[in-house]
């Protein structure tokens, strides 16, 4: 009892969530009794075959759909759409290309319509750190596909969410590009202490970016095995080079073959 | 020697063999269309022709002279352009809104969508004798010919475009708390914009049928009357000027929303 009530609660907690689709072709069990929680700064990956529920998880966590079973919390609140607790990074940067990159970024604050100097402030802090500074300006065209992908995370991360929700956000990308953009990220959500969660199939990528991996079953998902990656702080390109990130990659992939 | 974008030699002579091509196309252009308008004179001339039944260029041309100088052509001409603008615009501004409304309320969108369909297959045009009844034989009732002709196109083509709005940008902008007035404004209606100048460009076209067909019904004034009182009194020459003078102003209008479509895109990339 005394033991527990030392342990900080986890910043995102899932109980049991369920998910069925119901449609005109049938009902589809995307998900069942699924647990698992997410430390404060922590880097988690979720890894399953495709179709397994994995975005039908992260769209329960940012609250567009409710659950049909089960509790989601972040920061010991029930999820809710839009209060931003809660940012999401998507395969593409979705970047609005009638918009310069600073009013991109400032997307969030925009909509809930309180662009103050504050938000300015922390917008351009972030672009200059982050190598974008000089485009502020500048349209998305005018960018590379690894910078867009920083802008729409300085998108997501100007709001100060708690939780981020990764949901493939390199696999657009080319193989040698993918690994500099998700290093490159990885390391600005260090520096920013942000806690993330990373939907990915890239067994390779998993390993290299995360404090845990997750492995998912085939449809309905279900928690198949949670890995600790230790060391913790090692960088990706670190991590790749390590003796253990084979043994990593090839267990997981077995586990990945059962399912 | 400063070095400036040294261009090879190869490059430079296909860059001045394609504007060669260029000038070439342009020319046999001209030259098609004079020799159109020189065979129509010389057949006219030569007696090959009945000119008071085919005109001829230059009676086109000294009739249009004549209408001119009595003040009897910008009349009609601004009368018809002002129709056709109108008819455009509202056309399009009216679908536009309708379609956001569709969008707006999806069920409304299911009921309506059939519906939609079959008043698109209508001939517009059947419907004048019924718009001159309800507004009288004027301007009015022309202008809603000219929009009617255009509005339902506009509302299934521009509704089409905006329920085909990437449903990952939409939940972006839900994820961070957006409404779905500001999904609409901030991504449906942005995402669209080249759809609507498309829909202008189509709608264009249209409202000049639905104009002139509105203007032989009303048979009070513009170009569309020029060419109906031509035809009654057997003035070839008027209704060849006006006709003339119609595919020059369409052909000017168009060009105007291609102009506007440009700066549209230009001024969306520099915002
Ligand atoms: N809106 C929906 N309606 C019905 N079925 C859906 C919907 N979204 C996803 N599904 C189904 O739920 C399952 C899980 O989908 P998803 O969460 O997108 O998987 P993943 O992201 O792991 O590839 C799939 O079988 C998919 O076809
Ligand atoms: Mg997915």
């Amino acid at each position: 009892m005394q033991e527990e009530l030392k342990k900080p609660a986890p910043l995102m907690e899932l109980k049991r969530i369920s998910h069925r689709y119901q449609t005109e072709e049938g009902e589809v069990e995307a998900i069942r009794d699924l647990s698992f929680t997410v430390e404060q700064g922590e880097f988690v990956s979720l890894v399953g075959p495709s179709g397994c529920g994995k975005s039908t998880l992260l769209s329960i966590l940012a609250g567009l759909i409710s659950p049909s079973g089960g509790t989601a919390t972040v920061g010991g609140d029930p999820v809710k759409r839009g209060n931003g607790s809660v940012g999401y990074m998507f395969q593409h940067d979705h970047l609005f290309e009638w918009r310069t990159i600073e009013q991109n970024v400032l997307l969030g604050p925009e909509l809930r319509g309180k662009v103050g100097e504050e938000e300015r402030a922390r917008a351009r802090r972030l672009l200059e750190t982050y190598g974008l500074g000089e485009f502020r300006r500048a349209t998305p065209r005018s960018l590379s596909g690894g910078m867009r992908q920083r802008a729409a995370l300085i998108r997501t991360l100007v709001p100060s969410p708690s939780l981020l929700l990764l949901d493939e956000a390199f696999s657009a990308l080319d193989y040698q590009t993918r690994l500099a953009v998700s290093g490159d990220i990885r390391e600005i959500l260090r520096r920013e202490g942000a806690t993330a969660l990373l939907v990915t199939h890239d067994i390779g990528e998993a390993v290299a970016l995360s404090d845990r991996v997750i492995v998912l079953s085939a449809r309905p998902a279900v928690v198949r095995a949670i890995h600790e990656i230790l060391p913790r702080g090692l960088t990706p390109a670190q991590r790749r080079d390590s003796a253990e990130f084979h043994e990593w990659f090839n267990l997981i992939w077995k586990e990945l073959e059962l399912t | 020697m400063k070095q400036t974008e040294a261009l090879s030699p190869e490059r430079l002579d296909w860059l001045a063999a394609r504007r060669r091509e260029g000038q070439r196309i342009a020319l046999w252009r001209l030259v098609l269309i004079l020799a159109f308008f020189a065979f129509w004179e010389i057949c006219a001339a030569a007696g090959l022709i009945d000119p008071f039944l085919m005109s001829s260029p230059s009676r086109i041309a000294a009739a249009t002279l004549r209408l001119a100088r009595q003040g009897n052509l910008l009349p009609h001409i601004v009368i018809t352009c002002m129709e056709t603008v109108a008819g455009f615009l509202l056309g399009t501004g009216l679908g536009a809104a309708i379609a956001m409304l569709l969008w707006w309320t999806p069920r409304f969108a299911r009921v309506m969508e059939p519906i939609l369909v079959v008043l698109n297959s209508l001939p517009k045009i059947a419907l004048g004798p019924i718009f001159i009844v309800w507004m009288g034989p004027g301007v009015g009732a022309i202008i809603v010919m000219g929009l009617a002709v255009s509005l339902i196109t506009t509302v299934l083509e521009v509704y089409h475009g905006f329920s085909r709005t990437d449903p990952d940008k939409i939940r972006l902008v839900e994820c961070m708390g957006g409404s779905r007035r500001q999904v609409f404004f901030k991504v449906v209606a942005p995402s669209n914009l080249p759809a609507l100048v498309n829909a202008l460009k189509v709608n264009v076209g249209l409202s000049w049928v639905g104009v002139i067909v509105g203007e032989y019904l009303v048979s009070r004034a513009g170009l569309g009357y020029l060419i109906v009182y031509g035809g009654q009194v057997f003035r070839l020459d008027l209704v060849m000027a006006s006709v003339i003078i119609l595919g020059a102003l369409a052909a000017v209008m168009y060009l105007g929303v291609v102009w506007l479509e440009k700066r549209i895109t230009a001024a969306m990339l520099a915002a």
